[in-house]
């Protein structure tokens, strides 16, 4: 071997460490880069699909419970006795008040039964009869709740007094209220007692 | 004639010559050499102060990246980490309201069932009808009934009347993880010994229930006047 073989060679091995040297620092950094990419990929996906999961619990569970929980029943309840009170007191004085505002707790079938059957039966009996009637619930419980629409058992008491028999008389008896979700009211759709 | 001592002085010098001369290129080569290889060092020392101006924006760089990003992941993480704590709390609610639900479900046929088996009386199996609202219940009320069955087993047997109790509605009034007030409404028919019925009559009832070991059991039955 010559002495500029030699240093050819020693040359070409310079040139080829320092292409190594260049290259590793390249690959180094380039993984890095592609490192910090998948950690931020990572990242972001976890962000996004955890913002997902609390937007898929809330609309489709969060929303739709809130309409039956301890709230709401207690709502329903207090509906179910105010409309039952509403609609079985009346006296003749105040009759058109009484009946109107029981059917502002009413809703459907039942809205327009009962206005029928006021008008054809009861109004004219109270005016005749002069009849005065009061309901007091004593208990009241929740059967089953859906989100817009519930049925609730009312345990009533009715007193009933007239102008013959101005001894009020007790009548209790038990109702199945069935109330329906309208605007965000619960209104009364059924009345059946049992 | 050249004598052999002077030939081979004469080699000898041919040789050193030769040799003097191989030194003199082999010098040159190595000075070339060293020329090369402080060129190269030149090319390296360049190569190495040549980017020196982007280095310090490379490393400027290099540096605030790493700052931003790792303020911006921390952030980020710490919204998913309070996000999934929102929806381990959602996912615990719903639980919650369909273990509501259910219970709701099973305190009211728990209070259908004891508020029929309590109303129906066969007086040919009323020891065994006696047993089963022992079993069905719990407490003082037990207690109580344990005390007062025979004459209640004696009574209807003596009567040898038969009530069919049915359960119209039930409603729960309010309830907790192991109680519950259930508003019950009767339905009972009284047949007495000569097969003759009585008018069904209504009966509204409030049970309180409790959870005795897996079953549930009434603690109190009252009637609502």
């Amino acid at each position: 071997m010559t002495v500029d073989e030699m240093t050819t060679t020693s040359d070409v091995e310079a040139d080829v460490e320092a292409g190594a040297e260049t290259g590793a620092e390249a690959g180094t950094d380039s993984r890095l880069r592609r490192g910090a990419h998948w950690r931020a990929i990572v990242v972001v996906g976890l962000l996004v699909s955890s913002a997902a999961l609390v937007t898929v619990l809330y609309l489709t569970q969060y929303r739709i419970d809130r309409q039956t929980d301890t709230e709401a029943v207690d709502e329903v309840v207090a509906a179910a006795s105010s409309g039952t009170v509403a609609l079985l007191s009346y006296a003749p004085d105040t009759l058109e008040a009484d009946l109107a505002g029981a059917r502002s707790k009413m809703t459907g079938d039942f809205l327009t039964y009962y206005g029928k059957f006021t008008s054809d039966v009861v109004a004219p009996a109270v005016q005749q009869k002069g009849i005065t009637a009061t309901a007091q619930i004593v208990r009241a419980g929740m059967m089953e709740i859906r989100p817009d629409s519930a049925k609730v058992l009312v345990f009533l008491n009715q007193e009933t007094s007239s102008k013959e028999r101005p001894d009020p008389s007790l009548t209790a008896s038990s109702v199945v209220v069935s109330l329906t979700k309208v605007d965000g009211n619960w209104l009364i759709s059924a009345f059946d007692p049992v | 004639m050249l004598s052999t001592t002077e030939r081979v002085g004469t080699d000898a010098d041919l040789l050193a010559e030769k040799a003097e001369a191989e030194a003199a290129e082999a010098e040159s080569a190595a000075a070339a050499a060293r020329e090369r290889a402080s060129r190269l060092r030149q090319q390296a020392g360049a190569a190495a102060a040549d980017p020196a101006p982007d280095r310090p924006r490379r490393f400027r760089v290099g540096l605030s990246r790493p700052r931003w990003t790792t303020v911006a992941a921390a952030v980020a993480l710490l919204c998913t980490a309070a996000l999934l704590t929102v929806g381990g709390y959602l996912t615990w609610d719903h639980r919650k309201t369909v273990h509501d639900e259910r219970m709701r479900a099973e305190y009211t046929a728990a209070a259908r069932q004891v508020a029929v088996s309590l109303m129906s009386i066969d007086h040919n199996n009323a020891d065994g009808d006696v047993q089963r609202i022992i079993d069905n219940s719990t407490g003082e009320f037990r207690d109580e009934f344990a005390q007062a069955s025979e004459d209640f087993v004696k009574l209807a047997k003596d009567a040898k009347v038969t009530t069919e109790a049915t359960a119209t509605a039930a409603a729960v009034e309010s309830m907790t993880d192991d109680a519950a007030v259930v508003l019950v409404t009767v339905s009972s028919t009284v047949t007495d010994a000569d097969g003759a019925k009585d008018a069904p009559r209504n009966w509204r009832l409030s049970v309180d229930l409790r959870r005795d070991g897996d079953q549930i059991k009434m603690a109190k039955v009252e009637f609502v006047p």
